[in-house]
């Protein structure tokens, strides 16, 4: 009998596997990751700043138990960790930050 | 004041009078200088000069890929204060000029942002019957 929770499991994969558009290192495993980096502009002060908000969803079995804070490396680009937001079926978004 | 902050060296590479739109993303620090408001001195003698308070903000906007962002503006700010304290007259401009206020925010996008907003009172005197 198929279980929910596996036809979830597949549907992530598949959908990582369609969607992803880099490989991600996170703890030093290379991981399909589908990554944004959209314009964005921060709500600070009269006029704002112009930003980007790059985001990165990967699965969830793939971050690391305490993720802000640490590092993941996007298409050999570091990026820190702001804050991770698992979905509860398998994915994790994760909020980053330029490191450089 | 927008002079005094872009002499050389200006304050940073980006000094805006009144700025309307976003800080770009290429600018990592910058300055808007705005004319908020004025308020005359009630019950001045007629005919005589009247002396008024205007207040003018001066917001600074500085990002950084390391510090936090209210580390990272805070270099800028430093910068901004202590080039008006150098003359508080604006060239006899005014009669002083004092900082009255302070605000800030800060945030982390792309990269860490701090926003600080100096608010300044200006003390001038204009003749009777005209602004000048």
């Amino acid at each position: 009998m198929l279980l929910f929770a596996d036809l979830e499991a597949h549907a992530n994969a598949a959908v990582l596997n369609q969607l992803s558009n880099v490989m991600v290192s996170i703890d030093g495993v290379l991981v399909p990751g589908v990554f944004r980096n959209p314009s964005a502009v921060a709500s600070l002060g009269s006029m704002g700043a112009t930003d980007t908000g790059p985001t990165l969803t990967v699965a969830s079995s793939s971050v690391m138990a305490q993720p802000v804070e640490k590092q993941v490396v996007v298409a050999g680009t570091p990026y820190e960790i702001l804050a991770a937001a698992p979905d509860g079926t398998g994915l994790t978004l994760l909020t980053l930050g330029c490191m450089q | 004041m927008i002079a005094a902050l872009k002499a050389s060296p200006p304050v940073c590479n980006l000094i805006d009078r009144a700025r309307s739109t976003a800080i770009p993303e290429q600018a990592d620090q910058a300055v808007s200088v705005q004319w908020e408001n004025a308020l005359p001195e009630s019950g001045a003698i007629f005919g005589a000069p009247i002396d008024w308070q205007t207040r003018i903000t001066i917001e600074c906007y500085a990002r950084s890929t390391r510090d936090p962002g209210d580390l990272a503006v805070d270099a800028l700010v430093q910068s901004v204060a202590e080039r008006l304290a150098q003359d508080t007259t604006l060239g006899e401009l005014v009669d002083d000029l004092r900082i009255a206020g302070l605000e800030a925010e800060n945030t982390a996008e792309g990269k860490k942002t701090g926003w600080v907003r100096l608010t300044y009172i200006a003390e001038h005197r204009t003749n009777n019957g005209t602004l000048n």
